[in-house]
């Protein structure tokens, strides 16, 4: 590269190190940070789909009471099902590594020889288990910290404990993770399950429709197909369905919401670097206002000079990609393997797509020319006159707002002068402020969004009011269950709730796949239900909905009068009211007489809720084990027991990677804005070293001068945080509504970080502070001649 | 070009020339409506006290500032009426100018300092200009220092580095605006041997100082005061 006007363009990207490793930071974690999330969005999807329709997902799941022989087989001839699996259920209990208990489903394949629908794959040891072994979903033994070898403790709803050895683990992709349902997985054989004397046996029956497996029309068809001809004409019931989004995993939705906020996140950090590529430009393009001008004088044509200046922001995007293009692959590989391990999938491998290289390619230099653009042309534009005349003392701006500071009285004279010098050069200013008070907005905005996240998981998890929940399995006489309460200590209160499945029919005839109801007492202290829109059900008769249930429904409102078919049984209820989500898809509310009644178990119940008079997880596991050991040994079929702590604690699970996610950008977003403003901050000084000498030839004090400057710098990181804090208001509202709507469908509970805005007021007084002291440092010490001459 | 062969028409052209600058305190006339001639091979020495518009004239002369009113011609060329990047481009071909401060490119050696004219201008093959820049050094006695960086060099040694980048794209007329005002005495005096030098090799020179030593050197004096010339030819120095 002999040509000397390239030489020059290297020599500025070497003169200054720091500024050009700063600038092409900023520019590569924007450029990382895309290439990433787009690079893990293909991996994801395209891992998810591949992975889960190889596993022959079904379209949709029956759950039965036990199924006579040949009823599959019956499923499998009607004309409008392709392939039909089936596997017995048995909801227990499993001892954990440390001795605690865990709600289990304990399953038995038709046959381990061959999976139709919904494939279980061997992962490691024993496969098939023998007689008095089981299998564990690798999921689940991660949760349960055992080890094939172990030997399990499983325990029945009647109380009997079944002791068996941990032979193996296998994959089954259908389920969702253990880490997030709480349940764990395992997989005997018939032998083994009937060492547990339960009635409470059911049946999983996966169909694969025929046509168009994975929409919905078709799953319901072959639900109400099934269930209609052949399962209940059979004398069986069909006591849930499962439809949501056949096709998609279960637990695909948790990573879609993950890659969203990455997305924001890396959009914003672009706009970072695009800023921080304006400001770095237009200090540098300042810098050299005299060699522009002695250019010009040489000869060069502003278009030359333009296009040299542009090559260097070319040139900034061009490193930053060597760096970004590996980067966000191997980032990619990580994320997409962190995302897929979590929702128990498979990793996939390192991608280098050419698609979303050209979109990196396109970002990290296209986005710097054109961030360069609108500095360079104003620096350039400059006459050979001004240029050489005006270098080393900076030309004061006089607009209003500069006027108006100069009238300030009363403050201490360095003060007067920084705030002066802070307001000389708005265009300067406006920059660094532009991007300070970005980063700052972005940094406070992401720590509200974590603070609005934990807010929503305290109002999901205060819906519930109770401590220790009971689930049997068939109903129990609640004055019995009560009255064994009393007699633990601690207990509180305790309720009988109907807990119940059942179909919404719509005005056509079609059916809402089922959805979960709940009959607690109309006078119930144990559900605080937060009301959107109505009121809650006072008696029989009465129905009020989630928000997820009006969601998949629209045009049910406030009024109506809705079927609901339960066990067989017809309602016809009114909706008196909605009320918010509490994350677990479509449910509605009964009165319990209106529930307990028409099912003909008025004064029974499926599930009972308790309250404890200690808080915290500790204690409500002690009651839990209490009322467990209590409730068996009276008899009472417990299938499973849940703390509110553990309630929690699973939606916990998913909010924790995104409030993770949200605490990592906040920081590396605190690093790239704090260096933006060092490095102008820096370049401000440096530009002023001659004034600072004409200073200092007129009586100023090394101490003065660093004051001055040093004030300056504080003013201008005081100016962004107030800023900041307005536009992190508004950004705020935004994501948490774009995080909201894509994870929970529904709006976060809004909240705002004052850790955030002092945190952020702390951390722009200190970069401030040390952006400006070194280069004033720096200028004070140099003799007033080297100052003055300094050009 | 020698002396006798140049053209019969004035190089510089000056015609009813005024400059008027717009400051905060108001207009401030730098130049009123002046005249001036410069034949092809003068070496031209403008003298005035601060403020009197000598830079002012020589920005007007070399396009670097455009006048209020008045016709300049340069070379044949009504530089007044060119735009910016024709004006750039002009100036590189036929106006070398020396700077008080040097003016060199800090991050370019003194050989791609003298390079970039030509590069600018697109003179020379690309091949050659090396060369040629190296040539010009060593008619300067800096040849040895062409790969350092300015900052490396003396003052006496980048003005004369300086001085072979005005020539470097073989502009007829060099302008140079208090050239010596940064060097001692025995060098300023050697600077003023090269410009002789090159005024013999009919180059034109126009050069501002306030040194009137310095400025017997030239062979013709303009005195301007107040932004006028107070008597164009009152010292025409035997040359």
């Amino acid at each position: 590269m002999g040509n000397p006007r390239w030489r020059k363009v290297a020599g500025d990207l070497r003169g200054s190190k720091a500024r050009t490793a700063l600038v092409v930071l900023s520019i590569g974690l924007g450029a990382t940070a895309i290439g990433l999330i787009l690079a893990a969005r293909s991996i994801i999807t395209s891992e998810v789909d591949r992975q889960f329709m190889d596993i022959t997902p079904p379209s949709a799941v029956l759950v039965t009471t036990p199924l006579d022989p040949g009823i599959a087989d019956q499923v499998r001839e009607l004309p409008g099902v392709a392939a039909v699996d089936t596997r017995e259920l048995q909801a227990a209990r499993i001892r954990d590594a440390d001795g605690d208990w865990h709600n289990l489903r304990l399953y038995v394949p038709a046959t381990y020889e061959q999976f139709d629908v919904s494939e279980i794959r061997p992962e490691s040891g024993a496969w098939p288990p023998s007689d008095g072994e089981i299998l564990l979903e690798r999921s689940s033994i991660d949760v349960l910290g055992l080890d094939p070898g172990d030997d399990i403790a499983i325990q029945g709803p009647g109380g009997e404990q079944l002791d068996v050895e941990l032979t193996g683990s296998v994959h089954d992709l259908f389920q969702i993770s253990t880490q997030f349902l709480g349940e764990a997985y395992a997989y005997t054989t018939p032998a083994t399950l009937a060492r547990l004397d339960s009635d409470g046996r059911m049946e999983e029956i996966a169909i694969v429709a025929a046509d168009e497996p994975y929409t919905r029309e078709s799953a319901r068809e072959v639900t109400v197909q099934a269930r209609d001809d052949v399962i209940e004409p059979a004398g069986h019931t069909v006591i849930s369905t499962l439809v949501r989004d056949p096709g998609v995993h279960n637990m695909a939705w948790v990573v879609d919401p993950l890659l969203l906020l990455l997305g924001i996140l890396g959009v914003l950090a672009l706009l970072l670097a695009t800023a921080l590529v304006v400001s770095t430009v237009s200090a540098l393009v300042a810098r050299q206002t005299r060699d522009i001008g002695v250019m010009k004088a040489l000869g060069g044509r502003r278009s030359q000079l333009v296009v040299m200046y542009l090559s260097l922001a070319a040139v900034y995007g061009l490193v930053a990609l060597v760096i970004a293009i590996p980067a966000g692959a191997i980032g990619a590989w990580f994320l997409s393997r962190f995302a897929l391990q979590l929702i128990n999938f498979d990793a996939g491998g390192v991608e280098l797509s050419p698609g979303v290289i050209a979109i990196q390619v396109a970002v990290g230099i296209v986005l710097p020319v054109a961030a360069a653009a609108v500095p360079v042309l104003r620096g350039t534009g400059i006459s050979v006159r001004e240029a050489i005349a005006s270098y080393g003392t900076t030309t004061t701006g006089h607009g209003a707002v500069a006027r108006a500071v100069e009238r300030i009285r009363g403050v201490p004279r360095p003060v007067a002068l920084a705030l002066r010098n802070t307001f000389r050069r708005g265009t300067r200013l406006t920059l660094t402020l532009v991007t300070l008070t970005l980063a700052g907005a972005i940094f406070i905005s992401v720590l509200s969004l974590r603070d609005s996240l934990i807010a929503t998981l305290d109002d999901v998890a205060g819906y519930w009011a109770y401590d220790v929940e009971v689930n049997f399995e068939e109903p129990q006489d609640i004055d019995a269950v009560t009255a064994a309460a009393a007699d633990i200590g601690g207990v509180t209160g305790a309720e009988g709730w109907a807990v119940k499945n059942g179909f919404y029919i719509r005005p056509d005839g079609t059916e809402h796949e089922n959805i979960d109801i709940y009959g607690p007492p109309a006078d119930s202290t144990f559900v605080r239900p937060t009301l959107v829109e109505g009121r809650w059900v006072e008696g029989p008769g009465e129905i009020a909905v989630n928000a997820d249930f009006t969601r998949e429904e629209p045009a049910v409102a406030i009024g109506d009068t809705i079927p609901l078919r339960i066990e067989g049984a017809l309602l016809e209820l009114e909706v008196v009211g909605e009320v918010t989500s509490q994350l677990t898809g479509p449910s509605v509310y009964l009165a319990y007489a209106g529930l307990a009644g028409p099912t003909g178990e008025q004064g029974q119940a499926s599930r009972a809720v308790f309250g404890i008079d200690r808080e915290g997880a500790e204690a409500q596991d002690a009651a839990a084990d209490a009322l467990e050991q209590e409730l068996r040994a009276l008899g009472f079929p417990v299938s499973s027991v849940t703390t509110h702590a553990e309630l929690r604690s699973m939606t916990g699970d998913l909010f924790a990677l995104l409030i993770t996610f949200l605490a990592v950008m906040a920081v590396l977003l605190a690093v790239v804005g704090g260096l933006n403003l060092m490095g102008t901050m820096t370049l401000n000084v440096l530009e002023r070293t001659r004034e600072i000498g004409i200073m200092r030839s007129i009586g100023a004090t090394d101490g003065a001068v660093l004051q001055v400057i040093m004030i300056e710098g504080l003013v201008i990181g005081v100016l962004a945080w107030v800023l900041a804090g307005v536009l992190s208001v508004p950004l705020g509202l935004f994501m948490g509504n774009a995080i909201g709507d894509a994870f929970l469908r529904n709006p976060l509970t809004h909240a705002f970080s004052a850790w955030g805005l002092f945190g952020w007021l702390a951390i722009s007084l200190v970069i401030a502070a040390l952006a400006t002291f070194l280069p004033a440092r720096h200028a004070s010490r140099l003799t007033i001649r080297e100052t003055i001459g300094y050009e | 070009m020698t002396r006798d062969q140049q053209p019969s028409y004035p190089l510089i052209h000056l015609h009813r020339v005024e400059k008027v600058f717009e400051t905060p305190a108001g207009q401030f006339t730098a130049l009123h409506p002046i005249d001036l001639d410069v034949d092809a091979g003068e070496f031209v020495a403008v003298m005035g006290a601060s403020g009197s518009g000598k830079s002012t004239l020589i920005n007007m002369i070399t396009g670097i500032d455009r006048p209020t009113s008045g016709e300049v011609w340069v070379a044949g060329t009504p530089i007044h009426t060119l735009g910016e990047g024709k004006l750039a481009a002009w100036r590189g071909r036929n106006a070398g100018i020396v700077f008080q401060f040097f003016q060199l490119l800090p991050m370019l050696s003194v050989v791609e300092n003298v390079m970039l004219p030509m590069d600018f201008c697109g003179v020379y093959p690309a091949g050659e200009r090396r060369g040629r820049a190296l040539d010009l050094l060593r008619q300067f006695d800096v040849q040895s220092q062409a790969d350092k960086l300015p900052a490396e060099l003396s003052g006496g040694q980048q003005q004369r580095a300086a001085i072979a980048r005005a020539l470097a794209t073989g502009a007829p007329l060099l302008v140079a605006d208090e050239p010596t005002g940064n060097l001692d005495s025995k060098t300023a005096a050697h600077v003023m041997d090269l410009f002789e030098a090159l005024v013999d090799g009919g180059k034109t020179i126009v050069m501002v100082t306030h040194d009137p030593a310095l400025a017997r050197r030239a062979r013709r004096l303009v005195t301007l005061a107040d932004g006028a010339i107070v008597d164009p030819a009152i010292a025409t120095f035997d040359g």
